[in-house]
């Protein structure tokens, strides 16, 4: 099968994942499924190993330069993630194009969230009130440390040893992990890419994507080393299958579930939370305890705000219309208990800085870490698109 | 996780200072402020704005590297003194073009390490005006 010319479109993907003879990765239109993992392709070199984070020393000032140059010193993995971010960027702006009342979206979106963050304590306490009256739990958290606390009491006194957990990066500031780990309950991940980080003990390198920075010949280094799986298949299909089979009994019988929350609605009291695996759903419905924890600016105050940000969500993020899965909470299961913990953890203070309190209007779409060419020394394409005026032609 | 922090990207530079001032004082100054960031987000943050706002701040709370604020100091002093400005620019553009390789591509100059410094122009903007205007100003 070849391919239709698109001389007006550049190519998307690494040279060695575009295989014309693959037939899986062509849509029935004729075109190719054009994701990074679109072809299951193997890579033809063996690439070098992956660089790892910035050193952490304490408090000292971390030198991301010192880090940026060892990820820059590993060709393989430098073309790959600005490949796949600058492919983000570009399924971002197609479904940008697509709606024409996008910027109207953003200005409304910008405005529901200043408006509730300058009312932030009437409608936080507006959720507790509604949540409550849904027979939700609900938990206040100053800090990481009492986040953690909480969680661990809600475990203890149900005697669960094991808890499921879908994405969340509120845990990851709290460190969830590592505390659940001391006190000898056993976390884990459901979501595909973060799994592989917690599996490879590495915090995720994105907010949307949390392995992005990974070779799937790295995956294929992790798994065999914790899930067993052979360490020369490095067949997407065969990794996720695995990782799947693998992870499939430990969530079937986990003792509680944990989600994160992308959106919690004052005025019904609902927690909603938009993934693209289905693994919320898992996380709160397999077990009979569910707890969300959620950061206190991401309250929004009505149901039909949640409209105006569901519809720049994942446009924003990955380019596609909506994410596979929007997951609405409102109140236990039958015969199951609901618990929300509403963190803090800094957020009051931001909230105090004149400068620097719109931060908090951030609904984590990772938009803003795919267009941004410093990560990516060698993003021509993005540098053309930004400094077209200046750009010298050789 | 190259920032060695929760978040990372433009939002990270803005949001990290205020978990730990000092140990992310490194990162807003790792942005070219080109607002490629701003444009995009979809509840219209400032993020190069605030960015270069936190530059102002970690300054003030004195969380610059000493190196960084002598050399601003420098720059400074430099950019308030026309003649003396002149004189290195006019330097500056004699060793670019005359110096070897090895003296202006080495360790102590992080412009030259991905990429060619420019070539100094033959004639700069304010030579130009003295030469053609000159007389009238």
């Amino acid at each position: 099968m070849s391919l239709p010319a698109k001389p007006s479109e550049p190519p998307m993907l690494h040279p060695e994942l575009r295989a014309a003879d693959d037939a899986d990765a062509i849509h029935k239109d004729g075109r190719r499924l054009d994701h990074a993992e679109g072809s299951s392709r193997a890579l033809q070199s063996r690439p070098e190993e992956q660089p790892r984070g910035a050193k952490i020393h304490g408090s000292r000032p971390v030198d991301q330069a010192e880090a940026a140059a060892r990820f820059i010193a590993a060709p393989e993995h430098e073309k790959m993630h600005d490949e796949r971010l600058w492919d983000l960027r570009q399924k971002r702006d197609r479904e940008m194009h697509g709606i024409p009342e996008w910027e109207e979206l953003r200005s409304l979106a910008s405005v529901i969230k200043e408006h509730t963050l300058t009312h932030l304590d009437e409608y936080l306490d507006q959720f507790e009130a509604t949540a409550q009256r849904n027979g939700v739990h609900v938990h206040w958290a100053q800090d990481a440390a009492e986040h953690n606390r909480i969680v661990h009491g809600i475990l203890r006194d149900h005697g669960a040893r094991s808890l499921i957990k879908s994405k969340s990066m509120l845990t990851e500031e709290c460190g969830l992990r590592a505390y659940m780990a001391s006190v000898g309950v056993e976390v884990i991940e459901t979501d595909l890419g973060e799994r592989i980080q917690q599996l490879d003990n590495e915090d995720p390198s994105h907010v949307v994507v949390p392995a992005v920075h990974k070779l799937r010949t790295d995956v294929a280094q992790v798994f065999a080393r914790t899930l067993g799986t052979d360490r020369d298949n490095s067949d997407v299909h065969y990794l996720a299958e695995s990782q799947r089979q693998a992870n499939r009994p430990l969530i079937l019988a986990a003792d509680a579930g944990m989600t994160g929350c992308n959106f919690a609605i004052a005025e019904t009291g609902g927690v909603t939370v938009c993934t693209n695996e289905g693994n919320a759903d898992l996380s709160a419905n397999v077990p009979k305890l569910h707890i969300a924890s959620i950061g206190i600016e991401k309250v929004i105050p009505r149901l039909e705000h949640l409209a105006v940000f569901v519809r720049l969500l994942s446009r924003s993020a990955l380019g596609s219309p909506i994410t596979q899965y929007t997951s609405h909470f409102r109140a236990p299961r039958e015969g199951g208990e609901m618990h929300v913990v509403l963190v803090d953890n800094g957020r009051s203070a931001r909230l105090g800085l004149a400068q620097f309190w719109t931060s908090l209007k951030c609904i984590r779409c990772g938009a803003c870490m795919n267009t941004c060419p410093v990560p990516a020394q060698r993003r021509l394409e993005l540098r053309r698109d930004l400094f077209r005026s200046h750009w010298p032609h050789h | 996780m190259s920032y060695g922090a929760t978040y990372s990207g433009p939002i990270g530079l803005i949001i990290d200072p205020t978990f730990n001032a000092r140990k992310y004082s490194n990162l807003p100054f790792a942005s070219t402020l080109n607002g490629s960031c701003t444009n995009v987000c979809p509840v219209k943050i400032n993020i190069h704005e605030q960015i270069y706002a936190w530059r102002r701040e970690l300054v003030k709370q004195h969380e610059a590297p000493f190196v960084k604020k002598a050399a601003m100091k420098m720059a400074g002093e430099l950019l308030s003194h026309p003649a003396a400005y002149r004189a290195a620019i006019a330097a500056a553009d004699y060793a670019l073009a005359h110096l070897p390789r090895f003296v202006i591509y080495n360790g102590l100059n992080a412009w030259g390490k991905h990429r060619e410094v420019p070539h100094p122009p033959k004639q700069t903007f304010h030579s130009w005006h003295h030469a053609n205007r000159g007389e009238r100003s």
